[in-house]
């Protein structure tokens, strides 16, 4: 049996080894912590229907390894993302500084129009901290991005991160600022009561006037 | 097809009143067949990972294992006597120390060997990883490797020994983790040639649909399936490949079977890119180890039975005498132009004529 949703976006999950980015997945889709977790090796992938603007909406996620040296495989994931989530660790400075790295890979791989949601994982760990709430967010600010602090482990702001990434791309599609028509978008139309434009769509292929 | 495990009583048959161990190639075809009894894995697998070669008597490998131990302390106090100030202005040492420190925490947690807080054994993993990266500095520390340590690491139970089975292991594997990923994307493209060979409707399939890079195997690949095996039947399945038996380069044949068993699984419901990898890894923890052997085995027995209708990449990829025959060379190229199969009559009985069963 399959699931019904309107729309199907493509995100990614990205960011330095160890910041917790198949944890935030885990706990996205499982709804819990996953203890014992290991790091991943090449790509892992989930997805889960969630519910935005009053639209269902499948998420595919890509979770990628963070270590530098497999970019040249993870990066072939990239291609067509509409969305990603830009993971550091609160508690690790060099997670931070690496962000401007991950961020022109997106940009650059998967699309000039990602949206992208910077997230400072293990907001748990307040004793630890080496990155403040208010230099991420000059950063987010800086680069256009969305910013939340999350913690894989207390589940705080996991689900809302990836809704809020969503709800970006849906509000983006319907002021016509994105297009789901154009190849690479990274989104896709459901099974579920076909919007204007996706009926416009798929008769818009077979209709020689339009080509 | 698969045979009982090397036991002690031939493993004393080989080995000789002085400590050498001879005939060393029917002992490698029988942990080809079975694997090794569990209680001499700690003896044979010094030799199998070239800690100890067969040709040493007691005193000379006693002489060899202490001089091993000292230089594994040497490389130890090496990186324990780095001073903070020169940690601070040694950022690739300092990365690969909280890299593997982090890595350290999250390797086979699960197993009771690595359990818990505080757990000595996790020092360990720490230390060989270190030390090796002290070892092998170009190379450093990547992902994967605690994954390829563990298994020996408890086998061992002890720093040095574990260390030098590793540094064997690495010996031959280290290309899946250089900088470049040259040797991992050599090995997909080869897996590719040798799937196009023996499933090409599977292959064309993965071809049509974004996935003919074969990426999605990469993890198979980077750790030797570390990740979709027991730690029981990794240790099998590590043995026979280091057997070096039947054929160079055994684990892709492996990786094969094992797509070849999935095939249905694969191509169903027109399954794209990422329903394939979401299927390929929720594989993990159920293949069956035995069957996947004995269908690598019966794949390189159809394959050097055609040798001489093999394209060369096959043929260098799997040790077979390259064939001079022009059709052959012929089919090669059109592989390396198009990355998709051929489907013209000749072909057709090409791929009769090696198409097998296994039953």
């Amino acid at each position: 049996m399959s699931e019904s949703y309107d729309y199907l976006f493509k995100f990614l999950v990205i960011g330095s080894a160890g910041t917790g980015k198949s944890c935030l997945l885990h706990q996205f889709i499982e709804s819990k912590f996953k203890e014992d977790s290991s790091h991943t090796i090449g790509v892992e992938f989930g997805s889960k229907v969630v519910p935005v603007s009053g639209k269902q909406v499948k998420l595919q996620i890509w979770d990628t390894a963070g270590q530098e040296r497999f970019k040249s495989v993870t990066r072939s994931y990239y291609r067509g993302a509409a969305g990603a989530l830009l993971v550091y660790d609160v508690t690790r400075r060099d997670s931070f500084n690496a962000l401007a790295n991950w961020l022109a890979d997106a940009r650059s791989l998967a699309s000039p129009n990602i949206v992208v949601l910077l997230v400072g994982n293990k907001s748990d760990l307040e004793s630890q901290r080496e990155v403040t709430f208010l230099e991420a967010s000059r950063f987010a600010q800086e680069n256009e991005l969305m910013f939340l602090e999350t913690s894989a482990k207390s589940g705080q702001n996991v689900v809302e991160a990836f809704s809020k990434c969503a709800k970006a791309i849906v509000t983006k599609i319907e002021s016509g600022e994105l297009d789901p028509d154009r190849i690479g978008s990274g989104i896709q139309y459901g099974n579920l009561k076909p919007t204007r434009n996706s009926a416009s769509a798929a008769t818009g292929r077979s209709c020689p006037c339009k080509v | 097809m698969r045979g009982p495990p090397l036991s002690v009583e031939e493993w004393m048959r080989h080995a000789n009143d002085d400590g050498t161990i001879s005939r060393i190639e029917s002992l490698l075809q029988t942990i080809f067949r079975g694997g090794i009894d569990h209680a001499l894995r700690y003896d044979v697998w010094k030799y199998l990972l070239n800690y100890l070669p067969f040709r040493l008597n007691h005193t000379e490998a006693a002489e060899l294992r202490r001089m091993k131990i000292k230089e594994y302390q040497t490389l130890c106090q090496q990186w324990q006597s780095f001073t903070p100030g020169q940690e601070e202005r040694f950022s690739l040492f300092r990365d690969r120390k909280s890299l593997i420190s982090k890595d350290v925490n999250r390797t086979d947690r699960t197993f009771e060997y690595f359990a818990g807080d505080r757990n000595p054994h996790l020092d360990s993993l720490n230390n060989i990883l270190m030390s090796y990266m002290m070892y092998n500095f170009d190379l450093g520390y990547v992902q994967g490797m605690s994954d390829l340590l563990s298994p020996i690491l408890m086998l061992m139970d002890n720093e040095p020994d574990a260390f030098w089975c590793f540094v064997g292991f690495m010996d031959r594997t280290m290309g899946n983790f250089m900088m470049e990923q040259t040797s991992m994307k050599e090995q997909l493209l080869q897996l590719a040639c040798l799937l196009q060979i023996l499933d090409p409707e599977l292959a064309n399939y993965l071809n049509a649909h974004e996935s003919g890079n074969l990426f999605f195997c990469f993890r198979w690949l980077l750790v030797l399936f570390k990740r979709e095996f027991s730690n029981e039947d990794i240790m099998i399945i590590w043995e026979v490949f280091w057997t070096g038996l039947p054929c160079p380069n055994f684990h892709l044949l492996f990786c094969i079977a094992i797509l070849e068993t999935e095939r249905e699984q694969i191509m169903a419901n027109d399954n794209g890119l990422s329903d394939i990898l979401a299927h390929v890894n929720s594989l993990s923890m159920n293949i069956d180890r035995d069957a996947m052997l004995c269908k690598a085995e019966a794949m390189y027995l159809q394959l050097q039975a055609n040798a001489e209708k093999l394209p060369k990449m096959a043929c260098l990829t799997l040790g077979l005498a390259v064939s001079v025959d022009a059709s052959a060379a012929e089919q090669e190229e059109r592989f390396k132009d198009t990355h998709v199969t051929p489907s013209d009559d000749e072909d057709d009985a090409f791929e009769k004529a090696i198409s097998y069963s296994f039953l």
